[in-house]
């Protein structure tokens, strides 16, 4: 334990100090950070979530198709519905620009 | 399979109202004929299956009987009425009849859920697509009731979702029709928290006392359709489920919920119609109204006797139809000047005098929210009264006639407001009468003086979708 907090502090201690300039600017993956912010884009939040919504999706198709052969004809026909309301959800999507950037 | 035909006509016609809105935008309004003609399908072909024997599909999950074809046939009448509310009224985007159609279903399923599974996905699915339409035209208020709406209704979730878990955790089985059968070897200290956490999720829903606050704001924020569907349509889905898990699953243990639920019944009819007193805008009060009617519908369920059942069933409908026609004309007058605007007491100065038809549909839904004789609310309330009677609680009967009484006061405020002579507001002189508005006042108002007189049909209905012969008689 003395090793621990000995290690963590000797840094802060013994390293040079020099405050101020961009290091107490927010690191933003190296991006300029954008001051003051007065709103937020709306874009990447819907983008990130129709990627969810059909990812999840997509997740449901896994396990269909693992077990097709226990379920026969009618597990297929039931999958192909699902698919056919999610067809219907990315037709409407699609149509209405939901995956225009702009 | 085909006894789910009504569900699948719903999510069918969403379907469909959706692809017709992005392949042919031009033609207007596509969508409402849609979903219109989907809800009037499915009540069809519900009203079909109403001989059939009552049994258990998909899984032992869902229920085929007449308490479901009943719940369907109600919340349709909700989903029809919420749908010719917004007729044409384009601002409050497309998709309305869509996210009406949805929520719709959830209710269905509701109707029919013998499992926890489909009651939790019918009671999100009846949730989701409101908090949408809460917010659909784009104010402010509509803006906060939204948010309110959502943050709350999420916190009930998880709150009717633990219960859930709990009680899976107690039985090993998510199908509650089967928890009588093994009661004596459930895990007791589970059941009884579980059971506590289902009922207050539920509660919130249903806008019991103390899980009310959110009632009033989300109600006056949200456009008056949608205040309508949540008005009618909610009450119907979380009292129906409520008094399905209750009577289906805990039917050994009524000794102590009942009494507890009745102890709730009385406080919420009292302090809803209390709090209704003293409101000025119109969708306020219907608001607190509606969680004094939460509490004449919780009696129903907590006499736990077949009268009980029955009288809850009888009075969702003259509720609703009261409901409807009040919201209808509140619609009415918003299409008016300065359409955004809540209406308010004052804006009904003098209507009785400019406008005598659009008064005399306030006068009926509002009395028969009182419970005034020859009107749909006096014979439910009558019934709910027997029920408590012969159920051995004479407090409920108490509860029930002082709630009335404080009830009657705040009803009769607007009709007091509508009959003031010194000028007409400008609202009731610029209002127009749309043509789906008058269809739903007559059905309203037929409806509400049709029950009042002549109840026996329905109360052959609700004896025959109510009748479970478990329970005992008076």
């Amino acid at each position: 334990m003395f090793v621990v907090v000995g290690m963590s502090n000797a840094s802060r201690i013994m390293g040079p100090q020099a405050p101020g300039g961009v290091k107490k600017a927010t690191y933003e993956s190296g991006i300029f950070p954008e001051t003051p912010v007065g709103y937020f884009s709306v874009r990447f939040y819907r983008v990130a979530m129709l990627f969810m919504i059909f990812d999840v999706a997509i997740m449901a198709i896994y396990p269909w198709a693992t077990s097709l052969s226990a379920m026969r004809a009618r597990g297929f026909y039931d999958g192909l519905v699902f698919f056919g309301i999610l067809a219907v959800a990315f037709v409407y999507v699609w149509r209405k620009g939901g995956f225009q950037w702009h | 399979m085909q006894y789910l035909l009504p569900e699948i006509l719903v999510a069918g016609s969403a379907l469909l109202g959706l692809l017709a809105m992005v392949v042919v935008p031009k033609v207007r309004g596509l969508a409402s004929w849609v979903v219109l003609v989907g809800f009037l399908a499915a009540g069809v072909d519900a009203a079909t299956m109403w001989n059939v024997t009552p049994s258990l599909i998909v899984y032992n999950s869902m229920a085929i009987d007449k308490y479901g074809i009943t719940v369907t046939e109600l919340v349709l009448l909700a989903g029809i009425s919420t749908i010719l509310l917004a007729w044409n009224a384009e601002h409050f985007g497309e998709e309305f009849p869509v996210l009406v159609a949805l929520s719709v279903l959830g209710m269905m399923g509701l109707g029919g859920a013998t499992s926890l599974m489909p009651v939790f996905l019918g009671i999100e699915l009846l949730s989701l697509p409101l908090y949408i339409l809460a917010a659909s035209r784009h104010t402010p208020e509509g803006g906060e009731a939204a948010l309110k709406y959502l943050l709350l209704g999420a916190f009930s979730s998880g709150i009717l979702l633990f219960g859930m878990a709990l009680l899976y955790g107690a039985t090993s089985t998510l199908i509650f029709v089967a928890y009588p059968g093994i009661a004596s070897h459930a895990q007791v200290w589970l059941l009884w928290p579980g059971l506590g956490l289902v009922v207050v999720g539920i509660a919130f829903k249903l806008a019991i006392v103390p899980f009310h606050m959110w009632v009033p704001d989300v109600y006056e924020g949200s456009p008056t359709p949608v205040t309508n569907l949540m008005a009618f349509g909610t009450k119907v889905g979380a009292a129906i489920i409520l008094l399905r898990i209750l009577a289906f699953g805990f039917y050994g243990q009524a000794g102590a919920w009942g009494l507890l639920l009745g102890y709730l019944a009385v406080l919420t009819m009292i302090v809803g119609n209390l709090l209704a007193l003293p409101q000025t805008n119109l969708k306020r009060l219907l608001g607190y109204s509606g969680i004094g009617h939460a509490g004449f519908l919780l009696v129903g369920i907590a006499t736990h006797n077949i009268q009980g059942a029955q009288a809850m069933m009888f009075y969702l409908l003259p509720y609703g139809l009261a409901a409807i026609g009040v919201f209808a004309v509140i619609r009415l007058l918003e299409q008016g000047q300065d359409g955004d605007r809540g209406v308010i007491l004052s804006d009904l100065q003098g209507m009785a005098y400019q406008r005598p038809w659009l008064a005399t549909v306030l006068i009926v839904g509002m009395l028969s929210f009182a419970g005034i004789p020859l009107t749909g609310g006096f014979v439910g309330k009558f019934f709910l009264m027997q029920a408590a009677l012969f159920a051995n609680r004479p407090g409920f009967a108490v509860g029930i006639v002082v709630g009335t009484l404080v009830g009657l006061a705040a009803y009769l405020r607007p009709l007091q407001a509508m009959f003031q002579r010194d000028g007409v507001s400008e609202r009731v002189r610029t209002m127009r009468w749309s043509a789906a508005g008058v269809m739903v006042v007559a059905v309203a108002v037929v409806g509400t003086i049709g029950i009042g007189v002549y109840p026996a049909p329905l109360v052959h209905i609700v004896s025959q979708s109510a009748n479970f012969y478990w329970l005992k008689g008076g």
